[in-house]
């Protein structure tokens, strides 16, 4: 049975509510309550109700603390947070209405908070945001404790992303186990792992933070160097978190890279795939053949028809096919980029400021790491093969006073291009059909053209 | 040997298990070899107690006055 108020009764109250119905006609209407209940014809249900509304009320007392604190250190606002617990337990006050009734109720109401504290977070995402005049944020008495304060530990969460700090705030604040973190955020108990690690390292990295805008372009320039230490990217990551600035110029950079990577792996051809052999499916059909063959056989036709023998041909592949200026090229790259590295250009040996209170932060560490900066070696000097009969090719290279070394000869076999068999390709063409015999045209009848006569032209008027 | 080495990325992984008490022996010793040689990550573990302590001081929270009792026909 279902009455005004959606409460389910049983069939003994359901006789007992029948026999004081008998009453309410000699009632006036006007003494309805307004909740549907009337006091008078239904006492047994006003009182079941205001036994309920006392269980709801302790309910209340019991939880409404813990719901507001986790508002708060969530949201970071407290007028927000005061409007979220109400909304919570007014939620709640509907499903316990219902009937529903929770066996943990604190879970229940951290659910229904967390819900709730998300669609809040969703709709002040797209407003413009207020900023609350924070004491946190005046420049407070020096402290020498490296503890974070309580107004530091608010701020630095309101950068962090919203599930990390709801599962931060669930497990440090109110000590709930993974499991029942996963059953509020309705994800694994594995991925509340990972959640919690990565919000206690943002956290970390927002507490330590205090890199400007400047520095961080300056450190989005290292990072594209890959010239970063973690802690660098550390404070980068959480500068990006707090300025939105920053954050476009990094996401636009980070665009750009890929697009320029994407630009270095354009397919090369399959006739481009070897020089000497033939492509990936083994044969010279097809434009299969190695660029070698192709290079070979041009020269070969062309000597061929010139006449001129095979010796000088080898001799010039010989001398061609030593790469002396290579290495030399790759050393003056290696060695620009060690200087790079090392940050011996002017201006781009910057220390910042984050970087100097890091250090001095980090002085308890006592040896040095030895930092990508420092671990850059000069590569050795290769020398270049000297050109034969030519002495004055390696003289700079030489040590003063010694004896010059004697010349050095390479050569290089060169691989002799094997003898190309082109097959004897005989072509058989069928026997064409004999020629149509086509009919004679019938004769066309065309009627006689009559050309109507040419009228001389009218005389000219006065 | 190489079972008992850990990257700093696996270090700090182990560290925050290690503040949920899900961290067993074995994993605790790895973790506490680490930090020995290991300075920065020696500097972020004092890092993660300290803001778990200081988590503790966001528990002292005064309820505002609206909301010291319920009432749902005034919340309606």
């Amino acid at each position: 049975v279902q009455i005004g108020n959606q409460e389910r009764i049983t069939a003994a109250d359901a006789q007992r509510v029948a026999y004081a119905a008998k009453t309410v006609a000699w009632n006036k209407p006007q003494d309805h309550h307004e909740n549907g209940i009337h006091p008078v014809v239904t006492p047994f249900l006003a009182a079941r109700r205001r036994a309920k509304d006392r269980a709801f009320e302790r309910l209340y007392r019991d939880h409404v603390h813990a719901v507001y604190r986790y508002a708060l250190a969530v949201l970071h606002n407290e007028a927000d947070a005061e409007d979220v617990t109400q909304t919570t337990f007014l939620n709640a006050y509907r499903a316990y209405e219902r009937g529903e009734r929770p066996h943990t109720p604190h879970n229940w109401l951290i659910k229904i908070a967390h819900n709730v504290c998300r669609q809040r977070f969703r709709d002040s995402s797209r407003r413009p945001r207020e900023v609350e005049l924070d004491d946190s944020l005046t420049p407070a008495a020096a402290d020498d404790s490296d503890v974070p304060t309580a107004n530091e530990i608010r701020r630095a969460l309101g950068f962090l992303a919203f599930n990390q700090r709801a599962a931060l705030v669930m497990r440090e604040l109110e000590g709930r186990s993974y499991a029942e973190i996963a059953q509020v955020l309705d994800i694994s108990v594995s991925a509340v792992e990972t959640l919690m690690f990565r919000a206690r390292r943002a956290l970390r990295e927002q507490l330590e933070s205090g890199l400007t805008c400047r520095e961080a372009e300056q450190t989005l320039t290292r990072l594209q160097r890959r010239d970063l230490s973690s802690a660098d990217r550390g404070a980068l990551r959480a500068h990006l978190r707090e300025c939105k600035d920053c954050a476009t110029l990094e996401r636009r950079q980070r665009a750009y890279r890929g697009t320029l990577e994407h630009l270095g792996v354009i397919p090369l051809p399959a006739s481009l795939a070897t020089f000497i052999g033939g492509g990936a499916s083994g044969g010279a059909a097809a434009g299969g053949i190695g660029l070698g063959v192709k290079i070979a056989t041009v020269l070969a036709a062309g000597l061929v028809v010139t006449g001129v023998g095979r010796e000088p041909l080898n001799a010039g592949a010989t001398d061609k096919a030593v790469p002396a200026k290579r290495p030399a090229m790759r050393t003056e790259s290696a060695a620009v980029r060690a200087t790079e590295s090392n940050g011996t250009q002017p201006g781009t040996k910057k220390r910042s400021s984050y970087d100097q209170r890091a250090r001095s932060k980090r002085s308890r560490s006592s040896a040095p790491n030895g930092g990508s900066a420092g671990g850059a070696q000069q590569p050795a000097p290769t020398q270049p093969a000297a050109a034969p009969g030519g002495p004055s090719g390696g003289a700079d290279q030489q040590p003063s006073g010694g004896p010059p070394p004697p010349a050095l000869h390479l050569r290089v076999p060169l691989h002799q291009p094997p003898p190309i068999q082109l097959p004897e390709i005989r072509v058989q063409l069928p026997e064409l059909p004999p020629p149509l015999q086509l009919p004679p045209p019938p004769p066309i009848d065309l009627p006689p053209i009559q050309v109507p006569p040419i009228l001389p032209p009218p005389p000219p008027g006065p | 040997v190489i079972e008992w080495l850990l990257t700093c990325h696996e270090a700090e992984h182990a560290l925050s298990r290690d503040l949920d008490g899900l961290l067993d022996e074995h994993g605790r010793r790895t973790l506490r070899l680490h930090l020995l040689v290991c300075d920065e990550c020696e500097r972020i573990a004092w890092s993660q107690r300290a803001q778990q302590s200081a988590f503790r001081s966001l528990l002292d929270v005064q309820l505002p006055t609206a909301l010291r009792s319920f009432d749902p026909d005034t919340h309606v």
